[in-house]
């Protein structure tokens, strides 16, 4: 991945210059990528261009009737901006009693409302990232500690339910997570938290974004694996010179381990970055596609798709869609930047 | 390794090969009840079938009919049309409630809409307004003789459009409740005639309106250890009876019940307006979930398995339910527990004292873009005709056609004898929603869509300002409306 | 002291420290298995009663006069609890009768039989698992999905090969630029490109085939380009310049001399694209929405639990059906997975 971060232009080469056998290894390197090459055109760069174009018109069906095609210039882009299911900003706030019987019983409970898709979608990132790469690589730690017995056997076991249909999992977890009845409710009550107390998940607004992160927590065996290679990777006599010069575990982490896996991090997380942007079908399937509870799970794409698919408005999704793009073009350049800074490369020798 | 590659791509050309060549048995017959209703093989290996028959596809999901215990009965009314004649075969596609607007919406941007929708009441109709075709071509056509029903009902399926369907069924709504809970907490059971009072258990006489169902609910919600809403010590985190539920009914019919419907929402100029009774009625339910002394079940407990995954009434656990006639389709979980329902009359708004009922009326429609009118028209007189009998037994739907009324409430009867009258549901036809809580709304989708978050908001969090929310609501309705 | 024996203890216990909350770990992890077969044994009867075990069990009623009472365990005054059956519920005082000799009558017990406990007794319900497999289609739905994954398996391994050997072992102007365009791919939002897709395909008559969906995989896809190529860079190219040198065709030495070194790439290629295929669910529902007897299995599944939601025991049924599949495939191809993100791990 970091080839992107590092990328350096090489000096250009004219055709004209080429020798006849550097002619015919561009022919034939051609030749070999140009599946890829038709591909993109055809399923990425013309969509793309066409979804540009698609956003300054005006293709809708409103009443079951197609308006026809006008070039609207920017009409779409400026009822986006004014669009309170875009932009909507949470609040939150707390509680700490409850009044039962006229009788006030200490009762903390913190409740949001309703946010816009883009906050939906940027409130579900604040914990899924975190977790998306911590649980990974405290997992990854783990599985490299000397001390743990049966490695291979955990490193399997904890990787299996990545490999376990989506639409399954969330039902499952659909099931632990109920408020009234999961397993996980139940243990928080066994551990004492009174049933006054204990979040309702899905139900709440405040809650749900949680939920969504624990409903994925099954698909984060690929990042620990990748996060453990790396950590294998690092070469053994780092820790030993750490050892010698008495840094504790911690120390030696963030001296040695940290800056040597940085790039596998790195990848990682501009994986769930994208990922993050492009997440809806958790909430399509758990509550098809309604946005329940009250709206809160509206994810950006949802509303999108909701745009495209139910409320029939083209040009308005294509419009959702250039932002999104957008934004995410945003946010990577940002972090490849900052990259720099954090990114530890032991051979710049490309 | 080189072998092992061979291997590996050898296996993936036979596999091919194989999926190409030959695709599951053509034989292979479909489990009775399997959802999809496979008769056909994937179209890339698909050969073409000796006979060509004009495929009819008719879409469920929009109103009811998505119930497990309807599906057999809707492959059944199938498998005899298609075993009727030998040109058309009608294929059944069943949607999830909640998924059928997005897929139908997808079917008809792809241009490959059903040709059958329904059963589909005014709210679906609405919601793809402009997509129906008027059948009046087709009637006049064949000489489809409408008078066999009342001319008022045919009148009813008259839009803008034109005339989009035929008349099918009535869904006239009342209370039902659970005698055996009201003889446990030592309670009379409500009227079943419009008009009369009901009798508290110290013998005062109370009018039968909303804020009665409130005073015997809470008497009916019962905890964990036996108290009911209104004692001292009543635990409201460990409710296992709740006294009252408005079943299957969204936001905007819980309005209904109070006497608003869609027009009211928005005047000439398309700016929001929240009538009265909407705010009433949202003040009721809100203060049933969360008041001091609740009655109503919220979102968790509601969601929650043991209350029936959001069908409370039917597990038993909620005292009273207003509903609609097509509730009678499902109670088979609820029948097969052991309890037993009865029928009240609907209550009244207690601020104009009067009873706004909802019946809703449900019937089929055809896609306008239909490749084959005909043959869908065909399918269509079969539904609205020879159906009837299995049709409206599990759709709990009244025929249309007076002639068929009869046999409908002799086999409801049979399924539910425990029932002593239906009176006091067939009554509910005078209470009739004009305007219509299900009628049409500038954006309608999206105007639908923010409502029901308001009523999922209330649902699932007692700490909101309700006035400052239905505020909000209206701020949003307004450039909603507007779009 | 023994020094040896110290550092044994300390060993062993280091070991336990780590392996035994880790043991933990793992259980709370996988628990949500043992969730889904217990909830799909139990019978509707169970789901709805409020306290009923975690476990798939039954309560005894009585049978009298045609009607059905259920038992639960009642403390009499004198301090010893019987099993009886309650015959007429009340809120202060409820009556009960005695299934062992019901002649003996009415037995009124004084308090609320709401807080009284049942006598549970584990029985599973198995037919929960013949009624899902009536209800559903499966043969059809694994054939369906089957069929996606190994065609577009296909398309995958043969465009994405070609593609990742035009990167890894030809030199032109561009290459760079293109690698980069084609790996800037895995970051483009879906939403970008799907409204067009839709449009076109729609237009040509490919909504409602699977074509929509398999062609594309013959295009080739950044990520297993990515992974092949990463790969292919590994191999020391002394072997297929020796090939060109006896004059054989670049396709030739793809075929005879890279190829056989790739066997591990390729089958972890191939694992990760069935279970992403196994796994797409998207694409499948908006292209084949009108077409259910082309349904993979995430589509039927979402769709069946939404019309089951209030069957839970049905639903996590369906849900165990449709991950065996998968988890077998795992148990199979185990290393290949491990060989495959090692492969993508080490990239530098």
């Amino acid at each position: 991945m970091e080839h992107l971060a590092n990328f350096r232009f090489r000096k250009g080469v004219s055709l004209q210059k080429m020798t006849p056998g550097a002619r015919r290894e561009m022919r034939q390197g051609l030749l070999f990528i140009s599946p890829w090459i038709i591909g993109f055109l055809a399923f990425t760069v013309i969509p793309m261009i066409a979804t540009l174009i698609f956003s300054f018109l005006n293709i809708k069906i409103t009443d079951g009737v197609t308006n026809p095609v006008a070039w609207v210039g920017l009409d779409n882009y400026r009822t986006l901006f004014k669009d309170n299911q875009v932009w909507d900003l949470p609040e939150l706030r707390a509680t700490w009693t409850q009044e039962i019987e006229g009788e006030k019983v200490f009762n903390p409970q913190v409740k949001m409302s309703p946010p816009g898709s883009l906050w939906v979608t940027i409130i579900f990132g604040l914990y899924a990232l975190p977790v998306g790469i911590i649980v990974p690589l405290v997992l990854a730690l783990l599985m490299n500690n000397k001390n743990l017995i049966g490695r291979n056997i955990f490193r399997s076991l904890f990787y299996m339910p990545y490999i376990i249909p989506f639409v399954a999992a969330v039902f499952l977890w659909g099931g632990m997570l109920n408020p009234e009845t999961g397993w996980i409710n139940r243990a928080l009550m066994l551990l004492g938290v009174p049933k006054a107390s204990v979040p309702q998940w899905a139900n709440d607004v405040f809650w749900v974004y949680p939920t969504y992160v624990i409903m994925g927590i099954w698909g984060i065996g690929n990042a620990m694996l990748i996060m453990l290679a790396g950590l294998q990777n690092v070469p053994t006599e780092l820790y030993d010179a750490a050892k010698v010069d008495g840094a504790s575990y911690w120390q030696s982490f963030w001296k040695v381990t940290f800056p040597m896996i940085s790039p596998v991090i790195f990848y990682n997380l501009i994986l769930s970055i994208v990922g993050l942007f492009q997440y809806f079908l958790v909430p399509l399937v758990v509550n098809q596609g309604t946005g329940r509870p009250a709206g809160a799970t509206n994810f950006y794409n949802l509303y999108l798709y909701k745009t495209f698919f139910l409320y029939q408005n083209m040009s308005y999704g294509s419009t959702l869609a250039c932002v999104l793009f957008l934004v995410i073009l945003f946010v990577t350049v940002i972090l490849f930047a900052t990259a720099k800074k954090w990114v530890y490369y032991a051979g710049e020798s490309r | 390794m080189k072998k092992q590659l061979f291997v590996l791509i050898a296996l993936l050309v036979a596999a091919a090969m194989l999926l190409g060549a030959c695709g599951p048995k053509p034989t292979e017959p479909p489990a009775a009840t399997e959802l999809p209703a496979a008769t056909e093989l994937p179209a890339a290996t698909e050969p073409p079938p000796p006979t060509e028959k004009v495929q009819i596809r008719w879409f469920v999901g929009l109103g009811t009919g998505t119930d497990p215990e309807q599906i057999v009965v809707q492959e059944e009314v199938v498998a005899d049309f298609n075993a009727s004649q030998d040109r058309i075969e009608l294929v059944l596609e069943v949607v999830p409630y909640d998924a059928a607007q997005d897929t139908l919406s997808t079917q008809i941007a792809a241009g490959a809409g059903p040709d059958i929708v329904g059963p589909v009441g005014w709210g679906g109709t609405n919601f793809f307004y402009g997509q129906w075709l008027d059948l009046s071509d087709l009637i006049a056509e064949t000489g489809y003789d409408t008078t066999q029903f009342e001319k008022s009902l045919v009148d009813m399926q008259i839009t803008v459009e034109g005339q989009v369907g035929l008349p099918f069924a009535v869904f006239p709504a009342a209370m039902f409740y659970v005698p055996a809970l009201f003889d446990e907490a030592g309670l009379n059971y409500p009227p079943d005639k419009y008009g009369e009072k009901y009798v508290m258990p110290d013998g005062t006489q109370k009018p039968w309106d909303w804020n009665t169902v409130a005073e015997i609910g809470r008497l009916l919600t019962v905890d964990a250890n036996g108290k009911n809403a209104t004692e001292a010590g009543f635990d409201r985190n460990f409710i296992v009876q709740v006294g009252y539920i408005p079943q299957w009914q969204a936001a905007m019919h819980m309005v209904g019940f109070w006497g608003a419907g869609a027009a009211d929402f928005f005047d000439a100029q398309n700016n929001a307006i929240i009538p009265d009774e909407a705010v009433q009625a949202w003040e009721f339910y809100f203060d049933g979930i969360w008041g001091a002394q609740p009655f109503i079940a919220n979102g968790a407990l509601s969601d929650s398995p043991e209350f029936g995954g959001g069908n409370v009434f039917n597990s038993g656990k909620a005292a009273m339910g207003n509903t609609h006639l097509w509730y009678t389709c499902c109670l088979g979980d609820f029948k097969d527990a052991g309890y037993e329902f009865q029928l009240a009359v609907l209550p009244a708004n207690p601020f104009d004292g009067k009873v706004h009922g909802r019946v809703d009326a449900d019937t089929f429609r055809m896609w306008k873009g239909t490749p084959h009118p005909k043959e869908a028209f065909e399918v269509m007189v079969y539904l609205v005709g020879p159906a009837v009998a299995k049709l409206a037994t599990i759709y709990g739907a009244l025929p249309a056609r007076a002639s068929d009324q009869a046999a409908f409430l002799a086999s409801k009867s049979a399924e539910y004898p425990f029932v002593t009258s239906w009176d006091p549901i067939i009554a509910g036809l005078a209470y009739a929603d004009v305007p219509s809580s299900e009628g049409w709304m500038p954006n309608l989708n999206e105007a639908w869509n923010r409502i029901e978050n308001l009523g999922d908001l209330m649902l699932n969090d007692g700490t909101i300002d309700l006035t400052a929310e239905i505020e909000k609501l209206r701020q949003d309705l307004d450039v909603i409306f507007k779009k | 002291m023994n020094w040896h024996f110290l550092t044994k203890v300390r060993k062993g216990t280091n070991i336990a420290l780590i392996t035994g909350p880790t043991i933990v770990l793992l259980a709370i992890f996988l628990s949500p298995f043992l969730f889904m077969v217990f909830t799909s044994l139990k019978d509707l009867g169970q789901i709805t009663k409020l306290g009923s075990p975690i476990w798939p069990a039954k309560a005894p009623v009585f049978e009298y006069n045609g009607k059905e009472y259920d038992i639960y365990y009642v403390p009499i005054p004198d301090g010893s609890t019987r099993q009886l059956a309650l015959f007429k519920p009340g809120r202060q005082e409820s009556v009960f009768i005695d299934p062992e000799n019901p002649e003996t009558g009415e037995i009124v017990w004084q308090g609320s039989w709401r807080t009284l406990k049942r006598p549970w007794v584990f029985s599973p319900t198995w037919s929960n698992y013949s009624e899902v497999w009536k209800t559903i289609n499966f043969p059809r739905l694994l054939w369906n999905t089957t069929f996606y994954a190994i065609m577009t398996n296909i398309g995958v391994l043969i465009s994405c090969t070609l593609v990742a050997y035009g990167f890894s072992r030809f030199r032109f102007p561009g290459r760079d630029i293109l690698f980069i365009a084609l790996i800037s791919t895995m970051f483009l939002p879906g939403a970008v490109t799907i409204i067009p897709t839709f449009t076109f395909f729609q237009k040509i008559g490919w909504v409602g085939t699977w074509l929509p969906l398999i062609v594309p995989a013959f295009f080739a896809n950044a990520y297993d380009t990515f992974l092949l190529r990463q790969y292919f860079m590994t191999l020391p190219r002394e072997l297929d310049e020796a090939a060109m040198m006896d004059g054989a065709s670049p396709l030739r030495i793809l075929w005879s001399v890279i190829l056989p070194q790739s066997y591990p790439v390729l089958m972890a290629v191939t694992v990760f694209h069935i279970v992403w295929a196994w796994n797409d669910y998207f694409g499948p529902l908006i292209y084949l929405s009108t077409k259910r007897d082309l349904w993979p299995i995430s589509v039927a599944i979402a769709t069946f639990t939404g019309i089951y939601g209030s069957r839970p025991q049905l639903i996590q049924a369906s849900a165990l059906l449709a991950l065996i599949l998968p988890l077998i495939l795992f148990l199979l191809a185990q290393r290949f997975f491990v060989q495959g993100i090692v492969i993508t791990g080490v990239e530098k």
